[in-house]
């Protein structure tokens, strides 16, 4: 399921176990029956989200923001932005143009450094219109199909690139706005506003809010920050290298 | 931060977002300069050519509606 190169030390192991008989699949913890189905697909999903999940318990303390991240030129970036903005589609484009794709949906804050969370990537069925060059390995992957789209998923690996989740600090964070279909731009926005942007997609705000707004700020501040608008995707890719190269 | 502030209000649990002119008029509404007063602070302050009364005015406006400020 997780394939990204391992950064931490092990500290504890779990055994998941799928067993098939003739009439569907039988899903057991440490040798302990959790449920039955019948739909591999579903189970296949529900093991990667339970095993994403058993992972980022322990990590409460961590301010989890719902971001994409990739390094480009030396500079690590973060895509915030709500679910249907682009993140994922650009930091894909991005890879054929020398970047690395680290995470595409969540990263963890913890003091200055962001650890991206190495879940595999969600490319949206929809979103292959714009990376034709993925269509075939998509379609050889695992995927699922929700009531709106089907999603495939595939991570770095897949395309015979490294797959590094190691912390680091961030020097700069977009905030990604979808137009589409429209021409793209992006411009500097002052970091106080940036930091709208970004609560907005923290996904656990917890008992130490001020703690956890200070390791925010201090990520923020020692960033450049971008609103980029996200349109046609060569043009945003090549707006957006230009941008951080710059930056 | 660099460019502004963030302010978290514990009571209301509100985070509020405020570029530097806020935050001046925030520092000055503490009971002893009226709005007239900060008004011809910031203009000294900044060198403008008259003093933004209007503009103070709704800061402290917006500042008494987020509960940063209580009026006496």
């Amino acid at each position: 399921m997780v394939r990204a190169e391992p950064q931490f030390p092990v500290t504890s192991r779990l055994e998941f176990e799928v067993w098939r008989n003739t009439e569907g699949y039988d899903f057991r913890i440490s040798g302990e029956h959790i449920f039955f189905r019948t739909d591999p697909e579903w189970l296949t999903l529900h093991l990667h989200q339970r095993i994403n999940a058993m992972v980022l318990h322990p990590l409460s303390d961590h301010v989890l923001i719902h971001a994409a991240c990739g390094t480009y030129q030396g500079k690590r970036f973060l895509l915030a932005g709500d679910r249907r903005a682009g993140k994922t589609t650009l930091l894909m484009s991005l890879l054929h143009h020398g970047a690395e794709a680290h995470s595409d949906d969540l990263v963890l804050l913890r003091g200055p450094e962001v650890i991206p969370f190495p879940r595999r990537f969600h490319i949206k069925e929809g979103a292959l219109d714009c990376l034709p060059s993925l269509g075939d390995l998509c379609r050889r992957r695992f995927s699922y199909a929700t009531l709106r789209e089907r999603f495939y998923f595939l991570d770095p690996l897949d395309l015979n690139r490294e797959w590094r989740t190691e912390p680091g600090r961030v020097d700069a964070v977009f905030a990604l706005k979808a137009h589409h279909h429209g021409d793209p731009s992006i411009e500097r926005i002052p970091k106080y506003l940036m930091m709208e942007h970004v609560l907005n997609e923290i996904e656990n705000f917890s008992p130490n809010t001020p703690k956890q707004l200070a390791d925010v700020c201090r990520m923020v501040d020692g960033s450049d920050c971008f609103l980029l608008r996200v349109g046609r995707l060569r043009e945003t890719a090549g707006a957006f290298r230009e941008m951080l190269a710059g930056a | 931060m660099e460019d502004g502030f963030i302010l978290y209000h514990a009571q209301t649990d509100r985070v509020h977002f405020l570029n530097a002119t806020a935050v001046f008029v925030l520092e000055y509404c503490n009971g002893k300069y009226s709005p007239e007063e900060i008004a011809d602070i910031m203009k000294d302050a900044w060198g403008l050519d008259g003093a933004p009364l209007s503009q103070v005015r709704e800061i402290i406006e917006r500042l008494l509606e987020e509960e940063l400020v209580r009026s006496e």
